[in-house]
Order: structure tokens, then sequence, then C-alpha cells
């Protein structure tokens, strides 16, 4: 599984109609309903963090805890009526939402959840991420050049504005990581930080002390590095403080202001889908994947191991959403000059230093302070 | 398996290229020429070029189509209206280089370049950085690349700062 070679054998092999099918389709199907309920509960647990902040009950009727709540508003979501605006471009207009939707689909499929717990391993992992998630993009600005409306309009054109400049941070704080460890792929970053001190990964079932740590705290570059990766991931995700693009004391809702009904659901799945994958990026490059405790690994085989290191997992990337949401309900929305210059002035010559110092340690052989250890 | 992303991928580029060709709306050509690009980052991926794809996604799908359309969006909205008389210098421009590319494709390269069973392709991103970095291989034209682009950079900040005094 070196490459997306084996993944397109899969897709052949599934066309045609011979090996290889039922695994194909078990794992589309398996993102799709993963990434559903992903969104229900985050959905979920921003209605009631934000209660919480308000000092609100919030959603407390539709199940337990009302945790069936999000349930019943995608069902009133799905009967809908679906709105298409008489003089938008009605082709783009019903397409965009799917391509939106797409950038965090086929993210999904290159995110390991454990050592055994994959849809595609792809060597190119975190790149192969970052390069996708760009897709996603191109469905926000359909969206809103096609809705023929200016508050549309204008929501997409902060969007490709704000994505484009923080890419480029997020991009080069998530290099940090990948120089240490030398790899793309998150599996072997993830195996980079729980490497034994003799460097030797062999015992199943065994508990030990390791070597690296969590790449977070590996060295004082990778941790300014996870703090300006995890900053550029709330506005590549267009969070709070970062939601200009639907900004809805400006632009009504921004770039989904003419949407309705499962189209703007998708607009929703993608959001939530997002944040589920930078949080994720952020918990397998820096805070040790599916690791319980930085320093101390272990390393457990079979479904139950597996199923153990997928629920630290979700543990830590549930955990670092709930940040985002904190981050939201607590700091007001900034301007847009104020967003960009964050990003150009202060994010990207931070990240450039970050990484050169770090290529520099790695140089001298230095890990914390150079003359010390 | 070769056969079908192959032709998979071929297609969307066909496909994409086409109608950023044939569109009469702008916005609509740059939409398909993103098409187009992920139709050749897949055929790089095909080929066992892992890394270049990557690359061909971030940099032209999401950096550049992306600027495409900001630009585009600024025009005016409607459809371009053709006449005989606008199309026959394009036409021209595109018919010969087809043609030349057609009889290169039919003659020529079959005799220059010969399939080559690479067996399975390997990651090439390790082989890329080390050949950029080779002092006896790219060092030198990389840096003078990165060079370039720094200029251009610098040009248009002075350029962009000029209009604006004016």
């Amino acid at each position: 599984m070196d490459s997306l070679v084996p993944y397109l054998t899969n897709v052949w092999e599934w066309a045609t109609g011979s090996a290889f099918t039922f695994s194909m389709i078990l794992s589309i199907l398996a993102v799709v309903a993963f990434i559903s309920v992903w969104a229900m509960f985050a959905v979920w647990l921003e209605r009631k963090a934000s209660a919480d902040f308000q000092v609100r009950l919030g959603p407390d009727r539709v199940g337990p805890f009302g945790l069936l709540q999000s349930l019943a508003d995608g069902l009133k979501l799905a009967f809908k009526e679906d709105l298409i605006p008489r003089d938008s471009d009605k082709f783009l207009f019903a397409i965009a939402p799917a391509i939106a939707f797409c950038g965090a689909f086929a993210a999904f499929a290159a995110l390991p959840f454990a050592p055994g717990i994959t849809a595609v391993d792809i060597n190119l992992g975190v790149f192969f991420i970052v390069a996708v998630t760009a897709i996603g993009v191109i469905g926000v600005l359909m969206a809103g050049w096609c809705s023929n409306n200016k508050w549309s309009l204008y929501g997409a054109m902060r969007e490709a504005a704000q994505l484009i400049s923080y890419e480029i941070p997020s991009a080069l704080a998530l290099m940090v990581p990948v120089l240490v460890a030398g790899t793309f792929n998150l599996k072997e970053l993830v195996a980079f930080q729980c490497l034994p001190s003799d460097g030797v990964l062999d015992t199943e079932g065994a508990v030990y002390f390791s070597n690296h740590g969590w790449l977070a705290f590996y060295s004082p570059w990778t941790f300014v590095a996870f703090v300006i990766y995890y900053i550029a991931s709330l506005a590549e995700c267009k969070r709070a403080p970062f939601d200009l693009p639907e900004a809805e004391s400006e632009l009504v809702s921004g770039f989904h202001t003419e949407y309705s009904g499962m189209r703007f659901s998708f607009f929703f799945l993608e959001e939530y889908g997002m944040m589920f994958v930078v949080s994720a990026i952020a918990a397998l490059a820096f805070l040790g994947g599916w690791q319980p405790l930085p320093w101390v690994s272990c390393n457990f085989g079979g479904v139950l191991g597996n199923l153990f290191f997928a629920g630290v997992f979700l543990a830590k990337v549930i955990f670092l959403v709930w940040v985002q949401i904190w981050v939201r309900w607590t700091l007001p929305r900034m301007r847009v000059d104020q967003v960009m210059v964050m990003g150009y002035k202060y994010l990207i010559p931070m990240s450039l230093f970050a990484l050169l110092m770090m290529a520099a340690y790695i140089h001298w052989g230095v890990r914390y302070l150079p003359g010390l250890f | 398996m070769e056969s079908f992303s192959f032709w998979f991928f071929g297609g969307c580029t066909l496909i994409g290229s086409l109608l950023v060709a044939l569109c009469p709306k702008l916005v609509h050509s740059a939409f398909s020429l993103v098409l187009a690009l992920i139709g050749v980052a897949g055929l790089y991926w095909g080929l066992g070029a892992d890394f270049l794809g990557g690359v061909q996604l971030l940099v032209y799908v999401g950096g550049i189509t992306i600027l495409f359309i900001y630009g585009i969006m600024l025009t005016p909205k409607g459809a371009t209206k053709w006449s005989l008389g606008s199309l026959l210098f394009p036409g021209v421009i595109a018919v010969v280089p087809l043609c030349v590319m057609l009889h290169l494709a039919w003659k020529g390269l079959e005799s220059v370049i010969k399939p080559v069973d690479a067996g399975v392709p390997q990651p090439t991103v390790d082989a890329i950085g080390r050949g950029f970095l080779n002092r006896e291989e790219y060092l030198i034209p990389f840096e003078l690349a990165s060079l370039v682009l720094l200029a251009a950079l610098v040009g248009s900040v002075y350029l962009a700062r000029r209009k604006k005094e004016s």
C-alpha cells in the first residue's frame, strides 16, 4: 500500500465486478455513515456547549440529554423544499454543495483511525489531505457565484482569500513534524511518536517508555508549529473568529444564503467534516495519534487493541473539536483586514521561522536548547 | 487497472479541456479547468508520480484556479457572442499545433519512447528532495527558479504600489 495505485486497483476491480467489491463499497459506506453520525454529534455538542457558555439549557427534549435533536433537525431538512432561485445558474447551483463536500470526504479516506483502521493507507498522507481539502473551496466559490446574490458572492470571495492565505501557514506548520519524523505518512508519524528508546517496535501487548514523545512536546519549535497549525486550521474550517465567509451580521449567511433543505445540509456536513479532519491531523501529527499518554506508549494488536486505539484517537479529536467550539463562543469575529494581517504578517513569518529553526536543530542534533540538551 | 485509471482520468482531462474551450460563459470555463487539472493529477498518480499529483492538486486546483475564478467573478456576467471572424484566428492557432501533436503521436513517438515496465511504483518524495538538493544535479536551477519567483513577487508588489500612488 504505497500510493494511490492500490486504491485505483480497488476502483478498477470494483468497476469490473471482480475482487475487493465488498471491501470497497463497505469502506465508502463507512466513511459516508461516519461523517453523517459525526456531524449530528458535533452539532449537538456545539449547541450544548454554546448553551453552557450562555447559561442556557440547550436542546434537552428529544432523546436523553437532547442527543436526538440533530436527527430531528436532519429529518426536517430532508423534508424541506429545495428552493433554486430563478436567476441563478441552476446547474452549478445544484452541484456546488456536492463539490464542497468532496474535499472533506476525500480527506476522510486517507485518515487512519487506528493502526489497523484506515480506508486507504497513502504514503503521501499529510500532503494528500492538505491538497484535496482545497477542492472544497471550489464548491464554496461556485455556490457563492451561481446564487446570483451579492451577499453570497462577498462570502465566497472572502472564503477564497482566507483559504488561500491560511493554507500557507498551516501547510508550513505541518512540515515541522514531517521534517522531524522524515515521512508524510500519518501512520508512520504516529509510529515515530511511540518509538521505544531502543528504536525497535517489536513486543506486542507491551507498555513502554517512548523516547520521542508526542511531537507537540518534542521541541519548542514543534510546539510553536502546533499552535500555528491550530489557529490556521480554524480559519480553514471557516470557524469563528475567522467565520467571515458566513458572517451573519454583515452577509445574511454568506455563500449559503440561497440554499435550503438537503443542499444546505451538505454545507453543514462539509463544515463539520472539515472540523474533524483538521482536528484529526492535529491529533495524529502533533498529539500522538492513538497513543493515550505522552512519552508512555503501548503496542496492542488484534480487534480489541484497534478498538482501544480508535477510542483514544476519537477522544482526542472530540477534545480538539470542543476547543474549536469553545473558541467560537468566546472570541468575537475579526475584521477582514485583521484576518489578512494575522495570516500574512504574523502566522506565515512565524511558521517559516519555526520550520527553519527546526531544520537547524536537526542539523545541530539539538532537541530543546542549543548547548544544553 | 492502469488502463481503467488512464481512461477515467484521461477522459476527465479531455472533457474538462473541451469544456474550457467551448463553454460560452467564462466562469463555466474556469470551473471546467478544475476538472481538467484533477484529471491530470489522476494521470500523474496512475504513472506512479504521487508527489507530483499532490503538487498538481495543491498548486493548480487549490491555488491557481481559485485565483482565476476569483478574478473572473469580477468580470461582467453573460455569454460570449461568437462569430466566424472572431473564431478564425484562435481556430488557426489551435488547429496547427493539434495536427503537429497528432502527427507526432501517430508516427514519431513510438519510435522514440518505448513503454517500460517499471514494476510497482515507489514513493517519489525522497528521490525528488534529494535530486533538488544534490549539488551536481538540480540545486542551482532550483535556486534560480526561486530567485525568478521572488523577483516576480517583488515586481508585482512594486507595480501595484505605483498604480495606487498615481
